[in-house]
């Protein structure tokens, strides 16, 4: 599957798995039985600095991996890689923008109207708002490595 | 007003260059010129118009001018 593509293009691939695998790992850490579960500050302090120690670990291994395997390559990137980096990025931010302004002016609305629960979404507790942005920041993460993977394939 | 749409393609002859004259594989030209071998795949296949830079190492990798690797089609999409 990956005898043909460039180093950077495997390493979209491999941040893709990483990211879905923390994503995965965060998820199963926050939701219980009955949905986000309550957690201590200290607590909730501790799941965010595994979640970045898993992403460096995950990531650093990675590319040290991709590193050994491309070795023979002269040249692992180049200016179609970067601009296709560039592309993804833009959209990645635009979708965390969106997500992020979408969860605030959810928030509002429900402060304005709190009877009507417009979305139902939880923003109760630290962990319930903890919770709504790592899953907009993991959601601009996939769509980054979506557009690049898009982008690959299309051929630009 | 609408802005108009602007047709035109770039088109290059790398592949038969890269053939008839020096019989460079793809991996080896773009280690040449600082490239990988999937854009060099992409070019020639007309799906990706490389940088200025880029087409000009092209050009002098075969010693040829500019012109005779890459042409402008006026009406291609």
């Amino acid at each position: 599957m990956f005898k043909n593509t460039s180093m950077m293009e495997q390493k979209t691939w491999g941040s893709l798995a990483i990211t879905l695998v923390v994503c995965v790992y965060f998820i199963s850490r926050i939701l219980g039985a009955d949905g986000i579960m309550d957690f201590s500050p200290a607590a909730l302090i501790w799941i965010y600095i595994k979640i970045v120690i898993l992403f460096i670990v995950l990531e650093v291994g990675h590319v040290i991996y991709l590193l050994w395997r491309n070795k023979s390559k002269d040249i692992t990137e180049d200016e179609r890689d970067q601009l296709i980096s560039g592309k993804a990025a833009r959209n990645g931010f635009w979708m965390t923008l969106l997500g992020i302004e979408a969860f605030l002016f959810t928030m509002i609305l429900q402060k304005m109207y709190p009877d009507a629960r417009i979305l139902n979404l939880p923003a109760e507790t630290a962990t319930d708002l903890t919770f709504s942005l790592f899953m907009v920041l993991f959601g601009g993460l996939l769509v980054k490595y979506l557009s690049m993977l898009f982008y690959y394939r299309r051929d630009i | 007003m609408p802005p108009r749409k602007v047709k035109g393609r770039v088109t290059n002859k790398i592949k038969e260059l890269r053939l008839a004259h020096t019989s460079l594989t793809q991996a080896e030209l773009g280690a040449r010129v600082g490239a990988t071998r999937q854009t060099i795949i992409a070019i020639e296949a007309g799906k990706y118009a490389p940088s200025m830079e880029l087409a000009f190492r092209i050009a002098r990798e075969f010693d040829v001018m500019f012109e005779e690797v890459f042409q402008f089609d006026p009406s291609g999409s």
